[in-house]
């Protein structure tokens, strides 16, 4: 590849899963070559009824790195090329061909994950012991052969290569871009679907028209994807915005340091967050991270020593009240005290 | 790993304090001045535990009652955002049982302990210097019905003689957690000293559960409160010597 990119992967179980016994359901896996970067996490289903949401994570992991590689392989980048059964990368930018494209994509993971779930299900019948232990709703429905939902989880695929970047989505979690010129966005809005405890899943009968995805030719300094495990223990998208410019910087100083940073920072979010298990994924643009780090870097610093400097105004005004006896700090007195650490 | 730690706001639950304030006419005057003033310097360390407390951040939400209650701040705000402005009204009311109502109805999930991270059970404080003058005990037995306010840390302030004690440990569950207070000076630092040990203690306890008892814990914090607050005697006494600046209380 001409860019000099690199994915990451990274999962920890649930704080609240640890303290249930409860496996952790997140699953992530990555895939890199001369053409392309790929990288994926997915999250199964908590409740009880799906009980297999963990094997269904994984699977999902397996099938759409195998459908991307895939479907990567598939597209001929140079138009002159006189490849025959490969998809001109220029259809892949028509914004009508494109949806067709990516159609066919999402079947071939579908039918990926559905052919695993079967195979795994038929070397591993539900026992009667774990299907008793279910409402009646899902019993009568498993018993009946309907055993897919058991495996159900969420997706966020991201692809990256030399010519676009793409990523697909189906269920909650959230993807991050961090673009050329350090602008943070999240360019997948939230499926209002996908609400508290709910979300739509692989295993549903209509998870073709559940998917979305986003498309890009730029080159992005870096392309993040979490679990809800992490966007859940934020209330908000500014918040989470500060996450994912942290997690920059610290690759800025080299990608072992940056992984090895957040590798450790998942279980601080899910302890004092959530709790959920928390799932990270990216594609980290090597040659282009550093400056953005640095610049990232002076932008924290600027607003620490602002922080800072607001912090000893309101402890000098708070002494100064306490030196002079003064309990009683009118609504013009605190008012001026702002005024001051504004000026400042 | 520590780089991220500083570079990233921490993922926290939240920790609401919930005051609870009497505004009736008898509050009137050096009263509730006194919480207003009190309230205004406690939040500058609430404020900072909330900024270093990497468990929780602490928002408050205050609810006040004469004839009937009234949110002051509509949803639970920053301690940094908070304005203690109070005034008493005119009325004689004191409401006690429709405020309980009305704080029973935002002690959920769906209202202000709305949060996506989660919430600690809240510390909730109650101010008052008068009898009830509805039907209370109707009010107080459906919040304590309420699963926030059982494993909440609660705690009173008896202010003046005609404060009704016995109705305040009613709410809060034990006549430990009533302090009385008879002046300006005292009304002031208890205020702050309760709201910042209570709220430390909540914000980082993960051992309230179901099974903690609340109550013998909210006067673990009282007792805590009083061997760590000193008055200066004397200015109490001079206080008391001069009834006119404390409004006779």
């Amino acid at each position: 590849m001409k860019t000099n990119c690199k994915p990451f992967v990274c999962s920890t179980q649930g704080a609240d899963h640890i303290r249930r016994g409860v496996v952790c359901q997140d699953a992530v896996g990555s895939f890199e070559d001369s053409l392309m970067n790929i990288a994926v996490v997915s999250d199964g289903h908590g409740s009880a009824q799906y009980f297999r949401s963990d094997m269904g994570a994984k699977f999902v992991v397996e099938a759409a790195i195998e459908s991307l590689k895939g479907f990567v392989s598939s597209l001929s980048f140079n138009d002159n090329d006189d490849v025959q059964d490969k998809i001109p990368f220029s259809h892949l930018c028509s914004e009508s061909a494109r949806s067709d494209i990516v159609r066919d994509l999402v079947e071939n993971i579908l039918v990926s994950w559905h052919e695993k779930v079967d195979l795994h299900y038929k070397n591993n019948p539900f026992e009667d012991e774990i299907l008793d232990s279910l409402s009646e709703k899902y019993k009568t429905k498993y018993r009946s052969g309907k055993y897919v939902s058991a495996y159900g989880a969420t997706m966020i695929a991201i692809v990256q290569t030399d010519y676009f970047w793409m990523c697909l989505q189906i269920g909650d979690g959230i993807f991050v871009k961090v673009d050329d010129k350090y602008a943070i966005t999240m360019p997948l809005p939230l499926d209002d679907e996908c609400q508290n405890e709910v979300t739509t899943s692989i295993c549903q009968d209509n998870a073709l028209s559940k998917f979305h995805y986003v498309f890009g030719t730029d080159i992005p300094v870096a392309l993040y994807a979490a679990s809800d495990g992490v966007d859940d223990s934020y209330d908000d998208d500014e918040m989470l915005k500060l996450v994912y410019r942290g997690i920059t910087t610290v690759f800025g100083k080299g990608y072992d340091y940056g992984f090895q940073e957040v590798k450790e920072y998942l279980p601080v979010i899910t302890k004092n967050g959530k709790g959920d298990d928390t799932s990270m994924i990216g594609i980290i643009n090597l040659d282009s991270v550093s400056d953005c780090a640095a610049f990232f870097r002076n932008q924290i610093e600027e607003e620490q020593q602002k922080n800072n400097s607001v912090a000893s105004i309101e402890n000098n005004d708070l002494d100064s009240l306490q030196t002079n006896g003064n309990s009683l700090l009118s609504k013009d007195e605190d008012s001026s005290g702002e005024n001051v650490s504004e000026c400042n | 790993m520590a780089e991220l730690n500083n570079l990233t706001p921490p993922p926290r639950k939240v920790m609401t304090m919930f005051y609870i304030v009497d505004t009736s006419g008898s509050m009137a005057g050096r009263k509730i001045e006194t919480v207003n003033s009190a309230l205004e310097n406690t939040k500058a360390q609430l404020d900072d535990i909330s900024k270093n407390n990497d468990d929780a951040e602490i928002k408050i939400a205050m609810l006040t009652f004469d004839y009937e209650p009234t949110w002051q701040t509509p949803k639970p705000v920053k301690a940094s955002d908070f304005h203690a402005n109070l005034n008493a009204t005119e009325y004689g009311l004191t409401n006690l049982g429709k405020a309980c109502i009305e704080l029973e109805s935002k002690l959920s999930r769906s209202e202000f302990l709305e949060t996506k991270a989660g919430a600690y059970p809240p510390v909730i404080i109650l101010l008052s210097d008068g009898d009830p003058t509805d039907n209370y005990a109707s009010g107080l037995e459906k919040l304590k019905h309420n699963n926030w306010y059982k494993r909440a840390i609660k705690v009173a302030f008896a202010i003046g003689a005609d404060a009704n004690k016995k109705v305040l440990s009613e709410f809060t569950g034990s006549t430990e957690t009533v302090i009385e207070v008879n002046n300006a000076k005292v009304l002031s630092e208890f205020l702050k000293n309760v709201s910042v040990i209570t709220s430390e203690f909540q914000s980082r306890s993960t051992n309230v559960g179901e099974t903690t008892d609340s109550v013998k814990q909210s006067e673990e914090l009282v007792k805590e409160t009083f061997n760590t607050t000193t008055i200066d005697m004397d200015t109490v006494d001079d206080a008391k010597s001069d009834d006119d600046i404390f409004g006779g209380w």
